[in-house]
């Protein structure tokens, strides 16, 4: 019976840990994430103005839009490196501003963001225009402590400018 | 040519350890050091909570140390971190609720620092101890971080946890 509780204990712990783990970012779920990113700018050749990942399911899910250089907006559905929907957005945006005000490419930004709230689960990727004009790439975590941060990237010096935490409990 | 065949693996061995021990100081230093004698200097000279400490000039020469005592004057001290031994230079307007505050600090200030320290490294400015509008109390402190940014982090003073957290790059 003892016996049976400790095994018992140890199979929630292990399942407890291994679910909080789970969710972490990983430079294997960074590659997945580049190969879709990758692939629906194949498709429609861009700027990726955001993207969402959920990596609680068994498939690695990314939700993403991506200006094209005709200004349609396309929203995106990769699962395993494919794109599963496509579909067009209302509204256009403006690729041309869009895409030159990006100095830094989004995948040495994301590195910054990564490296802030290392092992934490990523989860967004906004870009956006500040007030001034300024490009940023806005990154959102959940961590290990459960917080939501937003990490701001400035897009044309690749630096962090502001970063923001608070408990969602 | 023996010193070398023998030595190289000796040393190769060794290559960590002596890595640690020369990373020990490094990681044990910080611009606090000395504060917590400092703190506890200071309440010697008025028992109570400190409620806001500040390194001068962010470099740790000197400690600038405010304490609630427990008839609920607010008392001014400066220290100096080779010395360890606080001095009173003043007193601060009003009387504070020293029994609501001390009730309130469950958690020590040392560990709600560490876990700063932990999330958050960097320089420490600043700390303040303060009661928020729904009567908790909470641990704010300041950190200049490597790339600088000033952050402004709240641990909760009953939990230890980190409620909230704020960056921006300094201009």
């Amino acid at each position: 019976m003892t016996k049976l509780t400790i095994a018992g204990v140890i199979a929630v712990l292990s399942m407890t840990i291994g679910s909080s783990y789970a969710a972490e970012f990983t430079p294997e779920m960074n590659n997945a994430l580049q190969t879709c990113l990758d692939t629906a700018l194949r498709q429609h050749a861009g700027v990726v103005t955001q993207w969402e990942m959920d990596s609680r399911t068994s498939v690695l899910s990314i939700k993403l839009d991506v200006v094209a250089s005709d200004d349609v907006v396309w929203s995106m559905k990769c699962e395993g490196g494919a794109i599963v929907s496509d579909e067009r957005k209302m509204g256009n945006k403006n690729y041309k501003m869009l895409s030159s005000r990006v100095k830094v490419p989004e995948t040495t930004c994301r590195q910054a963001a990564v490296e802030e709230y290392a092992g934490t689960e990523l989860n967004r990727m906004q870009y956006s225009l500040s007030w001034k004009g300024s490009p940023y790439f806005t990154y959102t975590f959940l961590t290990s402590d459960a917080r939501e941060a937003t990490v701001d990237v400035n897009a044309v010096t690749g630096k962090i400018d502001r970063t923001y935490s608070s408990r969602v409990d | 040519m023996r010193i070398a065949t023998v030595g190289f693996p000796l040393m190769r061995r060794a290559a960590p350890f002596v890595l640690m021990l020369l990373a020990m100081p490094v990681l044990g230093s910080d611009n606090t050091e000395g504060l917590d004698e400092c703190l506890a200097s200071a309440r010697e000279l008025h028992d109570g909570l400190p409620i806001r400490w500040e390194v001068e000039n962010g470099t740790g020469h000197g400690f600038e140390i405010e304490v609630v005592a427990t008839d609920g004057r607010v008392w001014k001290s400066q220290c100096l971190p080779a010395a360890g031994k606080a001095s009173i230079v003043g007193r601060g307007i009003g009387i504070q609720d020293y029994a609501t505050m001390s009730a309130r600090a469950k958690v020590a200030e040392q560990d709600a620092r560490n876990t700063v320290r932990t999330y958050f490294p960097g320089r420490f400015i600043e700390m303040v101890f303060d009661m928020t509008w729904r009567g908790g109390a909470t641990f704010t402190y300041t950190v200049i971080t490597p790339d600088d940014r000033e952050t402004s982090v709240e641990v909760d003073a009953a939990s230890g946890r980190i409620v909230r957290s704020k960056s921006r790059a300094i201009d």
